[in-house]
């Protein structure tokens, strides 16, 4: 069933193109961040302090700037492309089946239907893994070759770090994807779940800014999915970004069980 | 009709969606071996019959059983049962082949059995074309063949003839009294009595969520036309159902009197 999923991701356009459109929303990001906004910052003195901000110099600067979510600093806690293309990955691999009738002939082969969730789940995992690679790639590269980065001499944070923080930034993605993944089932309209989820995220940014500026909940806005993403993801690491990818996986489980028990019970 | 163990037993089925009652009540079985066509008007309630038979639906009443099992009980439901609901599960970006090798996958068969079903088929020349630009035929050849993948006993198929050219009707139906004469077992579901009347060993015909009457297609018509036995059971004919005398039906094995107006 699993090898049967990947085939369904990998034999459709829709697919690639949302893994396609979020690699080149972390370059693009990147490349702003590294290359555009600094070669503009003459024109404007406090866009050179903005510039200043993001620089890739240290090596704190430059683990900062490896949020595979895209563009370190221009991303943080906000609405990225790559964090849209990955939630509408996850709904892809759900929805495509109910919009072209492939459920149908996934329930036929398996009528026990937690299979059916359980290898779609499986698949979001394995393209998650696959596409947060890329990203990591990509942002990776885009920081070692930054103009900022080698006019300080080249890369110099170490391998360890850089690895423990694109390894969570990947890590991240999956409880995402299956957020995607699980909104789709549920939902089983594509533009329906496309609008939910973006509207999702929209969301969660203005209720963190809510949160944030009333004191009795202030504390609450560190979780928010999209700030936990920022914690997980951030460059400190440690047990803070480990209780957020913990929470993540939590969300990420509940919601696939909701979908799940959902799919069980429904009419086909 | 033979008198082996029935393949399919369907009894006293009904099933509503919200205020809409669906399936009231279906009753009849079908054995290995023969053809079984499930007639009605559209909206009747063969494809909710259906649906449930596959495990798609649950009933609300009765039971539907595949060899005594429900569906979901078979040990591996898709090398027993092989079916074809509205042509579906196709996407129009994937190629014939794609969609046999994602199936093959879901049911565990080697894909070395894709290329021999694309024959049977028909379908070999367009095998590696994405299904955009398929016919409603060719679709329905595909959809045959994902349902053949796994090599069943029984073929559970939802208006199979719908779109297809006159040759593919011929070689459906050549298709069919093949498969039956090697002892598979076909429920099918139609609106068109002259494909019934081709290639059906025995009939059911169904309206308003019941079944109305069932049995083996020559007994039935051995002293009307199945158009005006037909046409004389459903609403589709109802200002006819005067001329129509249950009585005289010879050969009628199971008549739900009580809906006869």
């Amino acid at each position: 069933m699993i090898r049967a999923e990947l085939l369904k991701m990998t034999t459709t356009k829709a697919p690639k193109i949302a893994a396609a459109v979020g690699i080149l929303g972390v370059a693009a990001t990147g490349l702003a961040s590294g290359w555009l906004l600094p070669a503009i910052s003459h024109m404007d003195p406090d866009l050179q302090d903005s510039v200043a901000q993001m620089a890739t110099s240290t090596a704190d600067q430059q683990l900062a700037a490896m949020n595979v979510l895209g563009g370190g600093s221009l991303s943080s806690g906000s609405v990225s492309i790559g964090l849209i293309a990955v939630l509408l990955l996850g709904a892809l691999i759900a929805t495509t089946d109910f919009r072209h009738g492939g459920i149908i002939n996934a329930a036929l082969a398996s009528p026990r239907r937690g299979r059916i969730m359980g290898a779609k789940t499986a698949a979001t995992v394995v393209a998650m893994v696959v596409l947060g690679l890329c990203y990591a790639f990509v942002q990776g590269l885009l920081v070692a070759v930054a103009p900022s980065t080698l006019g300080a001499g080249g890369f110099s944070a170490s391998w360890f770090d850089v690895a423990d923080v694109l390894g969570r930034g990947i890590l991240v993605l999956i409880p995402l994807g299956v957020l995607g993944l699980a909104a789709g089932m549920l939902i089983r309209s594509q533009s329906a779940t496309f609008l939910v989820l973006i509207g999702a995220a929209v969301a969660d940014v203005t209720l963190g800014a809510i949160l944030a500026v009333i004191p009795a909940t202030s504390s609450w806005a560190s979780y928010t999915p999209l700030a936990l993403v920022s914690t997980a993801t951030g460059p400190s690491g440690g047990a803070d970004a480990g209780l957020a990818l913990g929470i993540l996986t939590m969300m990420a489980l509940a919601a696939a069980s909701v979908a799940w028990v959902t799919l069980r019970r429904r009419d086909l | 009709m033979t008198t082996t163990s029935p393949s399919i037993e369907i009894s006293h089925l009904a099933k509503s969606y919200g205020s809409t009652q669906a399936v009231t009540d279906v009753s009849f079985h079908a054995e290995s071996g023969r053809v079984l066509a499930l007639l009605g008007p559209n909206g009747a309630g063969k494809t909710t019959t259906m649906r449930i038979l596959l495990g798609l639906a649950t009933a609300e009443s009765g039971h539907a059983l595949i060899d005594g099992k429900a569906y979901p009980a078979l040990s591996s439901p898709a090398h027993r049962v092989g079916a074809v609901l509205d042509a579906g599960g196709l996407h129009t970006d994937r190629t014939a082949r794609e969609h046999l090798r994602i199936t093959a996958a879901m049911i565990g068969v080697g894909q070395r059995i894709i290329s021999p079903v694309l024959q049977q088929v028909g379908l070999t020349e367009a095998a590696d074309r994405p299904v955009r630009g398929y016919s409603r035929g060719m679709r329905q050849r595909l959809a045959l063949a994902n349902a053949l993948l796994g090599d069943p006993s029984i073929l559970v198929l939802d208006e199979p003839a719908n779109g297809l050219d006159p040759a593919g009707i011929r070689w459906l139906r050549q298709y069919l009294r093949s498969f039956a004469a090697q002892g598979g077992t076909v429920l099918l579901s139609t609106h068109v009595l002259t494909e019934v009347a081709l290639v059906a060993d025995d009939l059911v015909i169904i309206d308003r969520g019941r079944s109305l009457i069932s049995g083996a297609l020559d007994a039935l018509t051995a002293e009307s036309d199945l158009e005006q036995l037909y046409l004389s059971m459903t609403s589709v004919g109802s200002d006819q159902h005067s001329q129509y005398t249950p009585g005289n039906l010879a050969g009628s094995t199971s008549t739900d009197r009580e809906t006869l107006r």
